[in-house]
């Protein structure tokens, strides 16, 4: 029969904290449990240990203030600050969406500027034609020519197929009825049937009928269309039953639409709708008068003198009085 | 970083040194150092996650080594007082006069097990030692610190 090993001091010693936490296996604890029995010092460190670990225990007790939790919460250096601003998700949510906010604004801004709107037929400006006007004449500015009895017969005439646009975009909101009456439809379109391209007296002679709407006949400029009436006129006096309407561009309208309309009450023209003559919208000028026939040409060649007239002529249902055009003029703010 | 974890290392440093502002320091150093160390816990769900323990003592040992030089060694200092609430149960002059002559390491290693709660793996991981290591330490300040508490 074999007799146990008894620990040595040292041993013992150094075992009493793992007996206090009974981390012992039952041998060890067994052997050192008969050892404290036996030993005054290891009784008093076995208590000292558990003295410790009860006092280590209460330590736990101990709260941190809420002023010094908030501190500490917010420690930070200059590594994790500058992490903590490099990541999005860390930013506040308000400068967050404000920057999308501005992103999403700047984007917009930048498609609506870049977009060349002009360019789409859908949100063309100013004045257009539906298929059933005729574009009768271009009068391009000849300052050199202002006097020139024998205007008429050098201007190029161009007949012009117009494509269908829409007519309500300047005038829209003028309290005319002559927007009205476009914006209603009640000028039907009609098919074009075109002319012999190759004669320019017969375009001009055919132009104007209601049955030729469409027609667009392009004149070389060296082209003799020698006639003492200038080709407007001729075109007009088939019909009274039409409506002229004129359009320009023009860069300086501030200074030049108060002298056109003088000119234009000059000429004898009669305001014809309900706005005033040079009655302003958005970034153009709106006409609409009747004026003598004889003045016609007249008026023209005032316009031509501030830039190229682009004129047409539309079936109209109202009938003017002998010797008296309708016209429309819009004019159209640009370069 | 949980809250809970920014209050074990202040309570860790306030007891270790027993000096308020040099505490305070050693805590914010350690405490950014994981924040650095551990950015990609975003700020909504820092309260829910946890910086891994063996991070958390590596941090606390080095803002130790390097606020340590500040306090003056084997000299009795007067207990923080605004930082915290102590029970009157508990007398924190014991704790002073055994923080003043115990080894550094001795007084780490009980405030991480015995005050935090971890684990000797835990510990000898964060020490970078064996756990028999951390056993000894703990054994010997156990029974230091019981030895100064004798009434």
């Amino acid at each position: 029969m074999t007799e146990k090993r008894k620990l040595t001091p040292f041993l013992a010693h150094e075992m009493l904290f793992d007996f206090a936490t009974e981390q012992l296996d039952p041998d060890r604890r067994a052997a050192v449990a008969a050892f404290v029995v036996d030993d005054r010092e290891s009784q008093n460190l076995l208590a000292a240990i558990r003295r410790g670990l009860a006092y280590a225990e209460s330590l736990k007790a101990i709260e941190l203030t809420e002023e010094c939790l908030m501190e500490l919460d917010q420690a930070e250096n200059l590594v994790s600050l500058s992490k903590r601003i490099a990541r999005w998700s860390e930013w506040p949510d308000s400068l967050r969406w404000s920057i999308i906010a501005v992103g999403v604004s700047v984007s917009t801004a930048a498609l609506v500027v870049l977009i060349p709107w002009k360019s789409m037929p859908i949100f063309r400006s100013g004045p257009s034609f539906d298929s059933g006007s005729i574009e009768i004449a271009r009068v391009e500015p000849r300052p050199s020519q202002g006097n020139d009895p024998n205007l008429a017969a050098n201007l190029a005439a161009n007949l012009v197929d117009e494509d269908k646009e829409s007519e309500s975009g300047p005038f829209e909101g003028s309290g005319d009825e002559e927007f009205s009456e476009e914006a209603s439809g009640a000028i039907p379109a009609q098919q074009p049937v075109l002319p012999d391209p190759n004669s320019a007296v017969a375009a001009v002679s055919v132009a104007p009928t209601p049955s030729l709407p469409a027609a667009r006949i392009e004149l070389p400029q060296a082209s003799p269309v020698n006639s003492s009436a200038s080709p407007v006129s001729s075109v007009v006096k088939s019909s009274r039953s039409f409506v002229y309407r004129a359009f320009m561009t023009l860069g300086d309208l501030e200074d030049i639409a108060p002298k056109i309309t003088q000119q234009i009450k000059e000429l004898g023209a009669e305001k014809a709708g309900e706005v005033e003559l040079g009655w302003r919208r958005g970034s153009g000028r709106y006409y609409h008068f009747t004026i003598p026939e004889l003045n016609e040409q007249k008026l023209l060649d005032s316009l031509r003198v501030y830039g190229p007239v682009r004129i047409s002529k539309d079936p109209h249902p109202r009938v003017m009085p002998e010797g008296q055009v309708r016209f429309i003029l819009w004019i159209e703010s640009g370069a | 970083m949980k809250r809970d974890q920014a209050r074990s290392i202040g309570l860790f440093f306030l007891l270790g040194f027993m000096e308020e502002r040099v505490a305070l320091l050693a805590a914010t150093r350690a405490i950014a150092q994981l924040k650095a160390e551990f950015s990609e816990i975003s700020r909504k769900d820092r309260e829910q996650s946890l910086v891994p323990v063996d991070a958390l003592i590596r941090a606390c040992h080095d803002a130790w080594k390097i606020h340590r030089k500040q306090i003056v060694r084997n000299q009795l200092n007067a207990p923080p007082e605004t930082v915290w609430n102590i029970p009157s149960s508990i007398d924190l002059t014991t704790w002073a006069r055994y923080q003043r002559d115990a080894p550094d390491e001795d007084v780490m290693t009980l405030l991480f097990s015995l005050v935090l709660g971890i684990s000797d793996d835990e510990l000898s991981e964060g020490f970078q030692t064996s756990v028999g290591t951390i056993r000894y330490r703990l054994g010997k300040g156990v029974r230091q610190l019981g030895l100064v508490a004798r009434p």
